[in-house]
Protein backbone atom coordinates (compact mmCIF):
# COMPACT_ATOMS: atom_id res chain seq x y z
CA UNK A 1 0.00 0.00 0.00
CA UNK A 2 1.41 3.33 -0.98
CA UNK A 3 0.20 6.49 0.60
CA UNK A 4 -1.31 9.34 -1.35
CA UNK A 5 -1.78 11.56 1.65
CA UNK A 6 -0.34 10.42 4.92
CA UNK A 7 -0.19 11.66 8.49
CA UNK A 8 2.67 10.09 10.41
CA UNK A 9 2.68 10.39 14.22
CA UNK A 10 1.27 13.89 14.02
CA UNK A 11 0.76 15.92 17.17
CA UNK A 12 -0.48 19.48 17.15
CA UNK A 13 -0.32 21.67 20.21
CA UNK A 14 -1.82 25.15 20.15
CA UNK A 15 -0.80 28.05 22.30
CA UNK A 16 1.64 28.03 25.11
CA UNK A 17 5.00 29.63 24.81
CA UNK A 18 7.76 28.36 27.04
CA UNK A 19 6.34 30.11 30.08
CA UNK A 20 2.66 29.61 29.37
CA UNK A 21 0.61 26.87 30.93
CA UNK A 22 -2.21 27.44 28.49
CA UNK A 23 -1.51 24.67 26.02
CA UNK A 24 -4.12 22.75 24.11
CA UNK A 25 -3.23 19.48 22.50
CA UNK A 26 -5.56 19.49 19.53
CA UNK A 27 -4.24 16.28 18.05
CA UNK A 28 -2.13 13.60 19.59
CA UNK A 29 0.03 11.11 17.74
CA UNK A 30 -2.29 10.46 14.81
CA UNK A 31 -1.19 8.33 11.88
CA UNK A 32 -3.32 7.41 8.93
CA UNK A 33 -3.06 7.10 5.19
CA UNK A 34 -5.28 7.80 2.25
CA UNK A 35 -4.42 5.14 -0.28
CA UNK A 36 -3.26 5.81 -3.84
CA UNK A 37 -4.28 2.44 -5.20
CA UNK A 38 -7.90 2.88 -4.41
CA UNK A 39 -9.88 5.98 -3.77
CA UNK A 40 -12.19 5.81 -0.81
CA UNK A 41 -14.30 7.99 1.41
CA UNK A 42 -13.07 8.27 4.97
CA UNK A 43 -15.00 10.10 7.65
CA UNK A 44 -13.54 11.78 10.68
CA UNK A 45 -16.15 12.36 13.35
CA UNK A 46 -16.15 13.75 16.84
CA UNK A 47 -17.71 16.53 18.86
CA UNK A 48 -16.59 20.15 18.85
CA UNK A 49 -13.00 20.43 19.95
CA UNK A 50 -12.11 16.85 19.08
CA UNK A 51 -9.47 17.91 16.56
CA UNK A 52 -11.38 17.23 13.34
CA UNK A 53 -10.74 20.58 11.72
CA UNK A 54 -7.13 20.55 12.90
CA UNK A 55 -6.66 17.39 10.83
CA UNK A 56 -8.00 19.15 7.73
CA UNK A 57 -5.84 22.23 8.28
CA UNK A 58 -2.76 20.09 8.79
CA UNK A 59 -3.45 18.05 5.68
CA UNK A 60 -3.87 21.20 3.62
CA UNK A 61 -0.53 22.48 4.83
CA UNK A 62 -2.18 25.51 6.40
CA UNK A 63 -0.61 24.78 9.77
CA UNK A 64 2.50 22.80 10.57
CA UNK A 65 2.46 19.85 12.94
CA UNK A 66 4.16 20.29 16.31
CA UNK A 67 5.52 16.77 16.00
CA UNK A 68 5.44 14.27 13.18
CA UNK A 69 5.19 14.60 9.42
CA UNK A 70 2.65 14.89 6.65
CA UNK A 71 3.43 13.31 3.32
CA UNK A 72 1.85 13.80 -0.07
CA UNK A 73 2.90 11.18 -2.62
CA UNK A 74 5.84 10.37 -0.39
CA UNK A 75 7.08 13.97 -0.11
CA UNK A 76 7.04 15.80 3.20
CA UNK A 77 4.61 18.70 2.79
CA UNK A 78 6.89 20.91 4.90
CA UNK A 79 9.86 20.36 2.58
CA UNK A 80 8.31 20.44 -0.86
CA UNK A 81 9.85 22.21 -3.81
CA UNK A 82 7.84 24.96 -5.51
CA UNK A 83 6.76 22.63 -8.30
CA UNK A 84 5.71 19.88 -5.92
CA UNK A 85 3.88 22.34 -3.72
CA UNK A 86 1.97 23.72 -6.68
CA UNK A 87 0.90 20.22 -7.66
CA UNK A 88 -0.08 19.53 -4.05
CA UNK A 89 -2.09 22.75 -3.94
CA UNK A 90 -4.05 21.76 -7.02
CA UNK A 91 -4.57 18.11 -6.23
CA UNK A 92 -5.65 18.49 -2.62
CA UNK A 93 -8.76 20.65 -2.46
CA UNK A 94 -10.74 21.84 0.53
CA UNK A 95 -14.44 22.41 0.95
CA UNK A 96 -14.95 24.37 4.14
CA UNK A 97 -17.71 24.49 6.64
CA UNK A 98 -18.75 28.09 6.54
CA UNK A 99 -19.80 29.43 3.14
CA UNK A 100 -20.10 32.90 4.65
CA UNK A 101 -16.47 33.35 5.56
CA UNK A 102 -14.75 32.06 2.45
CA UNK A 103 -16.02 34.75 0.11
CA UNK A 104 -14.57 38.20 -0.16
CA UNK A 105 -17.64 40.46 -0.04
CA UNK A 106 -16.04 42.98 -2.40
CA UNK A 107 -15.76 40.54 -5.29
CA UNK A 108 -18.48 38.93 -7.33
CA UNK A 109 -18.69 35.16 -6.88
CA UNK A 110 -17.14 34.66 -10.33
CA UNK A 111 -13.85 35.70 -8.76
CA UNK A 112 -13.61 32.60 -6.58
CA UNK A 113 -14.07 30.41 -9.68
CA UNK A 114 -11.82 32.37 -12.03
CA UNK A 115 -8.80 32.69 -9.75
CA UNK A 116 -8.00 28.95 -9.61
CA UNK A 117 -8.40 28.65 -13.39
CA UNK A 118 -5.95 31.46 -14.06
CA UNK A 119 -3.53 30.45 -11.28
CA UNK A 120 -3.19 26.95 -12.60
CA UNK A 121 -3.65 27.94 -16.26
CA UNK A 122 -6.44 25.43 -16.77
CA UNK A 123 -8.22 27.21 -19.60
CA UNK A 124 -6.79 28.25 -22.97
CA UNK A 125 -9.39 30.89 -23.73
CA UNK A 126 -12.11 32.97 -22.11
CA UNK A 127 -14.72 30.78 -23.78
CA UNK A 128 -13.15 27.63 -22.39
CA UNK A 129 -13.03 29.22 -18.94
CA UNK A 130 -16.70 30.12 -19.24
CA UNK A 131 -17.74 26.59 -20.23
CA UNK A 132 -15.62 25.02 -17.47
CA UNK A 133 -17.30 27.23 -14.88
CA UNK A 134 -20.76 26.54 -16.32
CA UNK A 135 -20.17 22.77 -16.30
CA UNK A 136 -18.95 22.81 -12.71
CA UNK A 137 -21.91 24.91 -11.58
CA UNK A 138 -24.39 22.69 -13.41
CA UNK A 139 -22.83 19.65 -11.78
CA UNK A 140 -23.66 21.00 -8.32
CA UNK A 141 -27.14 22.05 -9.33
CA UNK A 142 -26.70 25.80 -9.80
CA UNK A 143 -27.97 27.91 -12.69
CA UNK A 144 -24.94 29.75 -14.09
CA UNK A 145 -27.06 32.68 -15.32
CA UNK A 146 -28.51 33.21 -11.86
CA UNK A 147 -25.25 32.69 -10.01
CA UNK A 148 -22.52 34.43 -11.93
CA UNK A 149 -22.23 38.17 -11.77
CA UNK A 150 -23.63 38.33 -8.25
CA UNK A 151 -22.12 39.31 -4.96
CA UNK A 152 -21.89 36.76 -2.13
CA UNK A 153 -24.56 38.50 -0.04
CA UNK A 154 -27.06 38.01 -2.87
CA UNK A 155 -26.81 34.21 -2.63
CA UNK A 156 -28.06 31.82 0.02
CA UNK A 157 -25.75 29.75 2.20
CA UNK A 158 -26.61 26.62 0.20
CA UNK A 159 -25.78 28.33 -3.09
CA UNK A 160 -22.46 29.57 -1.75
CA UNK A 161 -21.55 26.13 -0.48
CA UNK A 162 -22.28 24.63 -3.88
CA UNK A 163 -20.04 27.24 -5.46
CA UNK A 164 -17.27 25.98 -3.19
CA UNK A 165 -17.87 22.40 -4.34
CA UNK A 166 -17.84 23.63 -7.95
CA UNK A 167 -14.57 25.47 -7.31
CA UNK A 168 -12.96 22.30 -5.97
CA UNK A 169 -14.23 20.37 -8.99
CA UNK A 170 -12.70 22.81 -11.47
CA UNK A 171 -9.21 21.77 -10.39
CA UNK A 172 -9.71 18.05 -11.02
CA UNK A 173 -8.21 17.14 -7.64
CA UNK A 174 -7.01 13.75 -6.34
CA UNK A 175 -8.16 14.43 -2.79
CA UNK A 176 -11.00 16.54 -1.44
CA UNK A 177 -11.00 17.46 2.22
CA UNK A 178 -14.58 18.32 3.03
CA UNK A 179 -14.88 19.92 6.43
CA UNK A 180 -18.57 19.91 7.44
CA UNK A 181 -19.63 20.64 3.86
CA UNK A 182 -23.35 20.17 4.45
CA UNK A 183 -23.90 21.42 7.96
CA UNK A 184 -25.28 24.72 6.71
CA UNK A 185 -27.65 23.55 3.98
CA UNK A 186 -31.17 22.12 4.10
CA UNK A 187 -32.06 18.44 4.00
CA UNK A 188 -32.93 18.01 0.32
CA UNK A 189 -29.86 19.93 -0.73
CA UNK A 190 -27.71 17.98 1.70
CA UNK A 191 -28.69 14.77 -0.06
CA UNK A 192 -27.88 16.36 -3.42
CA UNK A 193 -24.46 17.67 -2.32
CA UNK A 194 -23.54 14.37 -0.64
CA UNK A 195 -24.58 12.52 -3.76
CA UNK A 196 -22.31 14.70 -5.90
CA UNK A 197 -19.41 14.17 -3.48
CA UNK A 198 -20.09 10.43 -3.54
CA UNK A 199 -20.14 10.53 -7.34
CA UNK A 200 -16.78 12.33 -7.41
CA UNK A 201 -15.34 9.41 -5.52
CA UNK A 202 -16.99 6.56 -7.36
CA UNK A 203 -16.80 7.98 -10.89
CA UNK A 204 -13.75 10.22 -10.91
CA UNK A 205 -11.74 8.31 -8.30
CA UNK A 206 -11.18 11.31 -6.05
CA UNK A 207 -10.39 10.32 -2.46
CA UNK A 208 -12.60 12.09 0.03
CA UNK A 209 -11.92 12.92 3.63
CA UNK A 210 -15.30 13.81 5.05
CA UNK A 211 -15.08 15.65 8.35
CA UNK A 212 -18.33 15.93 10.22
CA UNK A 213 -20.19 15.73 13.49
CA UNK A 214 -23.16 14.14 11.74
CA UNK A 215 -22.86 10.38 12.12
CA UNK A 216 -25.84 9.64 9.91
CA UNK A 217 -24.34 11.25 6.83
CA UNK A 218 -20.92 9.81 7.71
CA UNK A 219 -22.51 6.37 7.69
CA UNK A 220 -24.31 7.04 4.43
CA UNK A 221 -21.37 8.27 2.45
CA UNK A 222 -18.19 6.73 3.74
CA UNK A 223 -16.31 3.44 3.65
CA UNK A 224 -14.28 3.94 6.81
CA UNK A 225 -14.47 6.13 9.84
CA UNK A 226 -12.27 7.54 12.58
CA UNK A 227 -13.84 8.70 15.82
CA UNK A 228 -11.74 11.35 17.53
CA UNK A 229 -12.06 12.37 21.14
CA UNK A 230 -10.00 15.32 22.35
CA UNK A 231 -7.36 14.75 19.72
CA UNK A 232 -6.99 10.98 20.03
CA UNK A 233 -8.54 8.14 18.10
CA UNK A 234 -11.26 6.54 20.22
CA UNK A 235 -12.41 4.07 17.61
CA UNK A 236 -11.76 3.45 13.97
CA UNK A 237 -12.53 1.00 11.21
CA UNK A 238 -15.13 0.16 8.62
CA UNK A 239 -18.12 2.45 8.94
CA UNK A 240 -20.47 -0.53 8.94
CA UNK A 241 -18.81 -1.97 12.03
CA UNK A 242 -18.27 1.25 13.94
CA UNK A 243 -21.69 2.89 13.46
CA UNK A 244 -23.88 -0.20 13.47
CA UNK A 245 -22.15 -1.83 16.41
CA UNK A 246 -20.08 0.75 18.30
CA UNK A 247 -17.73 -0.67 20.93
CA UNK A 248 -16.02 2.32 22.49
CA UNK A 249 -18.25 3.99 25.13
CA UNK A 250 -17.69 7.35 23.44
CA UNK A 251 -18.85 6.06 20.06
CA UNK A 252 -21.84 4.45 21.76
CA UNK A 253 -22.68 7.81 23.30
CA UNK A 254 -22.36 9.55 19.91
CA UNK A 255 -24.45 6.98 18.06
CA UNK A 256 -27.05 7.04 20.84
CA UNK A 257 -27.39 10.80 20.63
CA UNK A 258 -28.28 10.88 16.92
CA UNK A 259 -31.69 12.56 16.77
CA UNK A 260 -33.82 10.17 14.74
CA UNK A 261 -36.22 11.78 12.27
CA UNK A 262 -39.07 9.90 13.89
CA UNK A 263 -41.01 11.52 16.73
CA UNK A 264 -42.00 8.11 18.08
CA UNK A 265 -38.43 6.96 18.59
CA UNK A 266 -37.36 8.56 21.84
CA UNK A 267 -33.95 10.07 22.11
CA UNK A 268 -31.36 8.11 23.98
CA UNK A 269 -31.61 8.30 27.75
CA UNK A 270 -27.89 7.97 27.93
CA UNK A 271 -26.23 11.29 28.51
CA UNK A 272 -22.78 12.14 29.65
CA UNK A 273 -21.62 14.13 32.59
CA UNK A 274 -19.87 17.39 31.93
CA UNK A 275 -16.13 16.83 32.01
CA UNK A 276 -14.12 18.28 34.83
CA UNK A 277 -12.35 21.30 33.44
CA UNK A 278 -8.57 21.24 33.36
CA UNK A 279 -8.31 17.81 34.85
CA UNK A 280 -4.74 16.63 34.47
CA UNK A 281 -5.04 13.74 32.06
CA UNK A 282 -2.91 10.83 33.13
CA UNK A 283 -5.05 8.04 31.75
CA UNK A 284 -7.92 7.77 29.30
CA UNK A 285 -9.14 11.22 28.22
CA UNK A 286 -12.73 10.00 28.23
CA UNK A 287 -12.61 8.59 31.78
CA UNK A 288 -14.47 11.48 33.42
CA UNK A 289 -17.44 11.12 31.06
CA UNK A 290 -17.45 7.37 30.66
CA UNK A 291 -20.19 5.30 32.27
CA UNK A 292 -18.06 2.13 32.08
CA UNK A 293 -15.04 3.70 33.76
CA UNK A 294 -12.79 1.37 35.72
CA UNK A 295 -10.04 2.09 38.22
CA UNK A 296 -7.23 1.56 35.77
CA UNK A 297 -8.70 4.10 33.32
CA UNK A 298 -7.65 7.07 35.43
CA UNK A 299 -3.94 6.43 35.33
CA UNK A 300 -3.30 4.34 32.25
CA UNK A 301 -3.60 5.57 28.70
CA UNK A 302 -5.47 2.85 26.81
CA UNK A 303 -3.55 1.39 23.88
CA UNK A 304 -5.36 0.76 20.60
CA UNK A 305 -6.82 -2.69 20.78
CA UNK A 306 -7.58 -4.41 17.52
CA UNK A 307 -10.98 -5.98 18.10
CA UNK A 308 -11.23 -7.58 14.69
CA UNK A 309 -9.99 -7.17 11.14
CA UNK A 310 -11.95 -3.96 10.63
CA UNK A 311 -11.91 -2.24 13.97
CA UNK A 312 -9.62 -0.64 16.48
CA UNK A 313 -10.74 0.84 19.80
CA UNK A 314 -8.66 2.64 22.41
CA UNK A 315 -10.44 1.45 25.54
CA UNK A 316 -9.45 -0.70 28.51
CA UNK A 317 -12.68 -2.66 28.20
CA UNK A 318 -11.05 -4.59 25.39
CA UNK A 319 -7.80 -5.48 27.10
CA UNK A 320 -8.24 -9.12 26.08
CA UNK A 321 -7.87 -8.15 22.43
CA UNK A 322 -4.41 -7.84 20.85
CA UNK A 323 -2.82 -4.40 20.86
CA UNK A 324 -2.52 -2.98 17.38
CA UNK A 325 1.15 -2.90 16.53
CA UNK A 326 1.10 -0.52 13.58
CA UNK A 327 0.71 3.16 14.41
CA UNK A 328 -1.30 3.74 11.23
CA UNK A 329 -4.97 3.33 12.10
CA UNK A 330 -5.96 2.98 8.45
CA UNK A 331 -4.57 -0.56 8.62
CA UNK A 332 -7.99 -1.65 9.82
CA UNK A 333 -9.81 0.17 7.05
CA UNK A 334 -11.82 -1.94 4.67
CA UNK A 335 -10.96 -1.58 1.00
CA UNK A 336 -13.90 -0.80 -1.25
CA UNK A 337 -13.62 -4.14 -3.07
CA UNK A 338 -13.93 -6.00 0.20
CA UNK A 339 -16.96 -3.94 1.04
CA UNK A 340 -18.83 -4.43 -2.21
CA UNK A 341 -18.48 -8.20 -2.14
CA UNK A 342 -19.13 -8.93 1.47
CA UNK A 343 -19.91 -6.27 3.97
CA UNK A 344 -17.62 -6.68 6.94
CA UNK A 345 -19.82 -7.32 9.90
CA UNK A 346 -19.24 -5.77 13.25
CA UNK A 347 -19.24 -9.09 14.99
CA UNK B 1 -35.13 17.66 10.85
CA UNK B 2 -34.12 14.85 13.19
CA UNK B 3 -33.73 17.41 15.92
CA UNK B 4 -37.16 18.86 15.14
CA UNK B 5 -38.74 15.42 15.34
CA UNK B 6 -37.42 15.14 18.87
CA UNK B 7 -37.97 18.69 19.94
CA UNK B 8 -41.10 20.32 18.54
CA UNK B 9 -44.87 19.83 18.66
CA UNK B 10 -45.90 21.43 15.41
CA UNK B 11 -44.05 22.10 12.19
CA UNK B 12 -44.72 24.55 9.38
CA UNK B 13 -43.06 23.73 6.08
CA UNK B 14 -42.23 26.58 3.73
CA UNK B 15 -41.39 26.48 0.06
CA UNK B 16 -40.51 29.45 -2.14
CA UNK B 17 -41.73 31.96 0.39
CA UNK B 18 -45.05 30.31 1.21
CA UNK B 19 -46.29 27.95 3.87
CA UNK B 20 -47.15 24.69 2.13
CA UNK B 21 -48.06 22.54 5.11
CA UNK B 22 -48.69 22.95 8.83
CA UNK B 23 -49.23 19.93 11.00
CA UNK B 24 -48.31 18.20 14.21
CA UNK B 25 -44.81 16.78 14.27
CA UNK B 26 -46.17 13.20 14.03
CA UNK B 27 -48.27 13.95 10.96
CA UNK B 28 -45.37 15.73 9.22
CA UNK B 29 -43.10 12.74 9.67
CA UNK B 30 -45.60 9.88 9.39
CA UNK B 31 -48.13 11.04 6.80
CA UNK B 32 -46.96 14.21 5.09
CA UNK B 33 -49.54 15.51 2.63
CA UNK B 34 -47.76 18.03 0.46
CA UNK B 35 -45.50 16.47 -2.21
CA UNK B 36 -42.68 18.79 -1.13
CA UNK B 37 -42.96 17.65 2.50
CA UNK B 38 -43.04 14.04 1.33
CA UNK B 39 -39.85 14.48 -0.68
CA UNK B 40 -38.20 16.46 2.11
CA UNK B 41 -38.88 13.69 4.63
CA UNK B 42 -37.67 11.08 2.14
CA UNK B 43 -34.41 12.98 1.65
CA UNK B 44 -33.42 12.67 5.32
CA UNK B 45 -30.39 10.47 5.83
CA UNK B 46 -30.95 7.40 7.94
CA UNK B 47 -28.92 4.57 9.32
CA UNK B 48 -31.14 2.13 7.43
CA UNK B 49 -30.01 2.91 3.93
CA UNK B 50 -26.36 3.35 3.03
CA UNK B 51 -25.33 5.18 -0.13
CA UNK B 52 -28.90 6.18 -0.90
CA UNK B 53 -29.25 9.88 -1.57
CA UNK B 54 -32.74 11.10 -2.30
CA UNK B 55 -32.47 14.77 -3.05
CA UNK B 56 -35.33 16.60 -4.66
CA UNK B 57 -34.70 16.83 -8.40
CA UNK B 58 -34.66 20.28 -9.90
CA UNK B 59 -33.78 23.59 -8.37
CA UNK B 60 -35.45 26.03 -6.06
CA UNK B 61 -37.26 28.62 -8.17
CA UNK B 62 -36.03 32.13 -8.65
CA UNK B 63 -37.90 34.35 -6.22
CA UNK B 64 -37.41 37.34 -8.51
CA UNK B 65 -39.41 35.59 -11.18
CA UNK B 66 -41.47 32.95 -9.36
CA UNK B 67 -43.28 30.30 -11.38
CA UNK B 68 -47.00 30.93 -11.94
CA UNK B 69 -49.48 28.85 -9.97
CA UNK B 70 -48.06 26.59 -7.29
CA UNK B 71 -44.41 27.44 -6.56
CA UNK B 72 -43.47 23.77 -6.39
CA UNK B 73 -45.10 22.62 -9.65
CA UNK B 74 -41.90 22.61 -11.79
CA UNK B 75 -40.35 20.01 -9.43
CA UNK B 76 -43.50 18.22 -8.34
CA UNK B 77 -43.87 14.58 -9.42
CA UNK B 78 -47.64 14.85 -8.96
CA UNK B 79 -48.13 18.14 -10.78
CA UNK B 80 -51.36 18.48 -12.74
CA UNK B 81 -52.21 20.78 -15.59
CA UNK B 82 -53.86 23.49 -13.49
CA UNK B 83 -51.01 23.57 -10.93
CA UNK B 84 -49.11 25.91 -13.22
CA UNK B 85 -52.07 28.33 -13.36
CA UNK B 86 -53.77 28.40 -9.97
CA UNK B 87 -52.12 29.24 -6.68
CA UNK B 88 -53.34 26.69 -4.11
CA UNK B 89 -54.71 28.08 -0.84
CA UNK B 90 -53.67 26.76 2.52
CA UNK B 91 -56.64 24.61 3.52
CA UNK B 92 -57.38 22.77 6.71
CA UNK B 93 -57.98 19.07 6.26
CA UNK B 94 -60.34 16.93 8.34
CA UNK B 95 -57.26 15.36 9.97
CA UNK B 96 -56.20 18.73 11.33
CA UNK B 97 -53.31 19.19 8.93
CA UNK B 98 -53.17 22.30 6.81
CA UNK B 99 -51.85 21.96 3.29
CA UNK B 100 -51.74 24.08 0.18
CA UNK B 101 -51.88 21.69 -2.74
CA UNK B 102 -54.42 21.09 -5.52
CA UNK B 103 -54.28 17.34 -4.86
CA UNK B 104 -56.54 17.94 -1.89
CA UNK B 105 -58.93 20.41 -3.50
CA UNK B 106 -62.07 18.25 -3.60
CA UNK B 107 -61.76 16.90 -0.12
CA UNK B 108 -62.48 20.05 1.85
CA UNK B 109 -64.15 23.34 1.61
CA UNK B 110 -61.22 25.59 0.82
CA UNK B 111 -63.00 28.94 0.98
CA UNK B 112 -62.74 29.62 4.66
CA UNK B 113 -61.42 27.03 7.01
CA UNK B 114 -60.53 27.35 10.66
CA UNK B 115 -56.93 28.03 11.44
CA UNK B 116 -56.24 29.83 8.19
CA UNK B 117 -57.42 33.01 6.66
CA UNK B 118 -57.86 33.68 2.98
CA UNK B 119 -54.35 35.00 2.42
CA UNK B 120 -52.76 31.90 3.89
CA UNK B 121 -51.84 33.57 7.12
CA UNK B 122 -51.28 31.14 9.93
CA UNK B 123 -53.03 31.73 13.21
CA UNK B 124 -50.96 30.48 16.05
CA UNK B 125 -52.94 28.15 18.27
CA UNK B 126 -51.79 26.16 21.25
CA UNK B 127 -50.93 22.56 20.31
CA UNK B 128 -53.57 20.08 21.31
CA UNK B 129 -52.38 17.05 23.22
Amino acid sequence: MSGLLELRNVTKVFGGGIFSKNRTTALEDLSFTLDTDQSSITSIVGESGSGKTTVARLLLGMIAPTKGHIFYKGNDVAEMSRVERKEFRREVQPIFQDPFEVFNPFYKVDHVLKVPISKFKLAGSAGEERSMINDALEMVGLRPDETLGRYPHQLSGGQRQRIMVARALLLKPRVILADEPVSMVDASLRATILESIHKLNRELGISILYITHDLTTAYQISDNILVLYRGSVAEGGSVEAVIKDPKHPYTQLLVGSIPQPNPDLPWSERTSVVPVANRAVTGCKFADRCDSVMNLCWNNVPPRYQLDRYRVAACHLFQDSPVMTAADVSQVFAARTEMSGQTPSGK
Amino acid sequence: MGLMAQFTDRIGVMYAGKLVEVASVRDIFNKPLHPYTQLLIASLPSLEAKEVFRGIPGRTPSLLNPPPGCGFHPRCPKAMEHCSRLVPALQKMATGQSVSCHLYDETTDSTDSPGTSGNGELKIAAPQH
